[in-house]
């Protein structure tokens, strides 16, 4: 999987958006409220292709979780953005 | 054929345009009389649009790509673009062509004509002269900005709104009930951020709206107020992400242009990091105005 181009993460005054750029987002209005987790894995997920198994892995070596509960959070994740149009296979 | 080039400066920045031999400055930027500049020219001036007797190009030429037709306060723009270099029609708010702008070397080499009559040609012109000003100086962290921008001696203060919300009207009951506040700018002010968090200076352009207010002088950004009209009076801070929505979705951008967006968003960042934006729901009356003004003025 990998994130759709023309999506760039922002930092406004310590909470972070992802606002949508470029002809292929002209109908795409909103902002998106990530919150510190999300962030952390979009960062992840933007540096190159991933599976839900390699951001699970990345979350534990980053947070206090197991492996299972990383995985069910970024499966939630993922079906999140992938309903937002963020993501392609 | 003799060209007439004129020189402007506008949000510090200077720019030149290029009329055509017997074209008209009093007909065709009759609003841009403060702004002419007669000093030396700047090595690197912000852009040169250079007016042309037919349409510079045409959007069947080999390598224009449709963007979209899109809606700008009533008149129609129609987009193409041939890497980045872009094609725009601009139409009158009678739907008739205006003005044909072609824009190349990120919107610093411009070439325009104008079309139907001379109130359609002036129009054309205008708005072609406010998208190329706007793209070109996103870079500098320049904004153009829709607002109703009253000000005092030292500072002056961004009212924003979609249009029929109230800007000018609570523009208009601060200089009413307000002493010491006059208009700035009612449409279409431009911002510059200051590097290192040294605020923002918001000026007046040649382009203010209904309202002929076409003042070239700049105050320090003292704060952004978002109107909404409400049956009772209320105000509230707004948190930095509506803030920073509410701002962004004022300025002049071109969302499907990657590099200006992404400069203008950084910018409008920039803007609510330093400066207090406020809610207010509010009745168009005096008591609406002594509440924003408090807010904007003292914080609460």
């Amino acid at each position: 999987m990998k994130i759709k181009s023309g999506f760039t993460l922002y930092d406004v005054c310590g909470e972070k958006v992802i606002i949508a750029e470029g002809a292929q987002n002209l109908n795409f209005q909103s902002m998106i409220n990530l919150n510190e987790t999300a962030a952390f894995l979009w960062e992840e997920a933007a540096k190159a292709d991933f599976t839900p198994e390699t951001l699970a892995q990345k979350l534990t070596e980053n947070y206090d979780v197991s492996l299972d509960n990383a995985l069910q959070d970024v499966n939630a994740m993922l079906a999140e953005w992938s309903k937002l149009g963020l993501i392609e296979a | 054929m003799n060209t007439q080039p004129f020189h402007f400066k506008v949000a510090d920045e200077v720019f030149t345009i290029t009329l055509l031999e017997g074209q008209s400055p009093i007909v065709l930027l009759p609003s841009f009389g403060p702004f002419l500049y007669k000093e030396e020219l700047p090595a690197n001036p912000l852009f040169e649009l250079t007016l042309s007797p037919t349409p510079p190009a045409s959007p069947d030429e080999a390598g224009y790509e449709m963007i979209g037709d899109f809606d700008c306060g009533g008149c129609i723009h129609k987009i193409w673009r041939k890497q980045s270099d872009y094609l725009i029609h601009i139409y009158s708010v009678t739907n008739e062509l205006a003005c044909v702008l072609k824009t190349e070397n990120g919107f610093t080499r411009c070439t325009a004509s104008v079309h139907g009559n001379e109130e359609n040609q002036c129009f054309g012109l205008n708005n072609a002269i406010m998208i190329v000003f706007s793209f070109s100086a996103a870079p500098k962290g320049i904004l153009m900005i829709h607002a109703s921008v009253p000000c005092t001696d030292t500072k002056a203060y961004l009212f924003l709104g979609k249009s029929g919300t109230g800007k000018s009207t609570h523009c208009q009951l601060w200089l009413k009930h307000i002493e010491g506040t006059e208009l700035l700018n009612d449409d279409n002010p431009a911002l510059r951020i200051l590097p290192n968090g040294e605020g923002t200076i918001v000026y007046g352009t040649p382009w203010s709206g209904k309202t002929p207010c076409y003042r070239n002088t700049q105050r320090q950004l003292g704060g952004i107020l978002k109107l909404q009209q409400a049956p009772e009076n209320a105000i509230q801070r707004m948190p930095p992400v509506p803030a920073m929505a509410e701002v962004l979705a004022s300025c002049s951008t071109m969302t499907w242009d990657t590099d200006t967006y992404h400069h203008i968003c950084q910018s409008v960042i920039n803007i609510v990091k330093q400066t207090a934006v406020w809610h207010l729901k509010n009745l168009p009356n005096e008591e609406a105005c002594r509440m924003s003004h408090q807010a904007l003025t003292h914080g609460n």
